[in-house]
């Protein structure tokens, strides 16, 4: 899941942070046209996975997103699962991202420049795969024999 | 690396010296000469306001330049004589000359290591951002439109083609990659541009060498720039700008931000310096004003409105 490895069943606390990660998640994902079949089955998976299969097709508001926050115990990392996945393929932020993910942070009373920070790191994750790309690209098929 | 465009400048203006909440970005920019206007707490005319915003820009940058420089001492000893006793904005001055030299003899003394490389860069980007400040300064006055605006403007133009002059030398003569040997060619070809810079340093501001000779010597020159022209309209500029940021937020993402700045922040060799990198390299540091901009004009014009 996106906070921890097993499903919280049995931890309401975890559980919450889950479910409104998930929401924040489906949300975001109806911002953009970037979610591909793929990101939309692993969507209702965890969806599934909580117990909550409806909710992948849910209309969620960001309204009441906003409102759940007060229930997440660790605001940064939540936000940087929002900011990884916003980023996700192509390190692309639209309009209504950038406007959903600023009022997220400010709920959260986090700094815009924390949020920035965060986003600017995960970019740089993406230069550094591109990088390493471009260096090894003619022996990226054999990868595996020095893997660590 | 962040960059502020004109509209969070005057934001954070206002916000300084409290006047955010009665006076907005649209009234300082756009308002007509004479329009009465709330501004700390008091009724005045905007033309008032527009001049103390821009007194009060350009000396806090002034100010936070000279505090943060750690060898003003050292400054004051090589510089023109009667630097401690000259207000804030010409010791902002000396501390640019001081910091251009050392630079470009950093840069040329044999080996670039990282630290030389950084103060480069730092001080390129304080030179773009100092230079965005001082034309939104110039905006102000220009549209305040009152007569004692015209030595302050003066002044500051003459500043601003020092600025630029800097910023183009150390651009000029030294290697934009750190941890590599430097030529005795490179230091050669270095050396009257620190001479130059440090002689200026002697020199009341803004005494200068004769322009043509400057050019002919040294290949700069920034008195033909086009927005130092008598006949340049600072306000008509800013305004224009102002328009362009909230019509067309993600504008700003565009030739400010040179991404080949990005490459030598984190030292990319050119081969690893794809498209798709430089691509990425233009997303980062784009947050912050990204979401002002598309959440502040709306607010801005709501507070219009609700004025009419």
């Amino acid at each position: 899941m996106f906070f921890s490895k097993s499903d919280n069943k049995d931890n309401p606390t975890a559980y919450l942070q889950e479910f409104i990660c998930l929401q924040a998640l489906i949300f975001m994902a109806a911002l953009t046209d970037k979610p591909t079949e793929a990101y939309q089955a692993a969507l209702e998976a965890c969806a599934k996975n909580l117990h909550q299969p409806e909710l992948a097709s849910a209309e969620i508001s960001e309204q009441c997103i906003l409102g759940s926050l007060q229930n997440i115990t660790k605001p940064l990392l939540f936000l940087k699962k929002l900011c990884q996945e916003a980023l996700e393929p192509d390190g692309v932020l639209n309009d209504a991202e950038v406007l959903f993910l600023g009022r997220v942070a400010r709920t959260l009373h986090i700094d815009l420049e924390r949020v920035e920070q965060i986003c600017d790191w995960l970019i740089d994750e993406k230069i550094l795969a591109e990088r390493a790309h471009l260096i090894f690209e003619s022996e990226e098929d054999d990868e595996h024999e020095f893997s660590n | 690396m962040s960059f502020q465009t004109e509209i969070e400048i005057l934001q954070n203006v206002l916000s300084e010296k409290n006047a955010e909440d009665a006076l907005t970005v649209l009234e300082v920019v756009f308002a007509p000469r004479n329009r009465t206007v709330h501004f700390q707490n008091y009724e005045t005319n905007i033309d008032t306001a527009r001049v103390e915003l821009a007194d009060y820009l350009e000396k806090s940058a002034a100010q936070k330049t000279v505090q943060n420089e750690k060898n003003f001492s050292k400054i004051i000893q090589s510089s023109f004589k009667n630097l401690p006793s000259e207000p804030v904005y010409f010791q902002e001055y000396y501390c640019w000359l001081y910091n251009a030299a050392e630079i470009i003899k950093n840069m040329n003394d044999g080996y670039i290591s990282q630290a030389d490389f950084s103060t480069r860069q730092n001080f390129l980007t304080e030179t773009y951002a100092r230079e965005k400040e001082i034309l939104v300064c110039l905006g102000l006055y220009d549209a305040s439109g009152q007569a004692n605006t015209s030595t302050k403007s003066a002044a500051l133009i003459k500043k601003l083609i020092k600025l630029r002059e800097m910023r183009t030398a150390v651009e000029l003569v030294t290697l934009d990659e750190p941890e590599r040997e430097v030529s005795k060619e490179n230091y050669e070809k270095a050396l009257p541009y620190y001479k130059y810079f440090k002689g200026l340093a002697k020199l009341p501001f803004p005494f200068d060498l004769n322009q043509e000779q400057k050019e002919e010597d040294l290949g700069i020159n920034h008195f033909k720039d086009s927005d130092v022209q008598p006949d340049f309209k600072f306000k008509d500029a800013l305004q224009n700008k102002v328009l362009d940021i909230i019509q067309n937020p993600s504008a700003y993402l565009k030739p400010d931000f040179d991404p080949n700045k990005y490459k030598n922040i984190i030292y990319i060799s050119s081969k690893e310096f794809s498209d798709k990198v430089k691509d990425l390299a233009l997303r980062r540091q784009t947050f912050c004003v990204k979401y002002a901009l598309l959440e502040k004009p709306e607010k801005l014009l709501d507070n219009l409105k609700g004025e009419n």
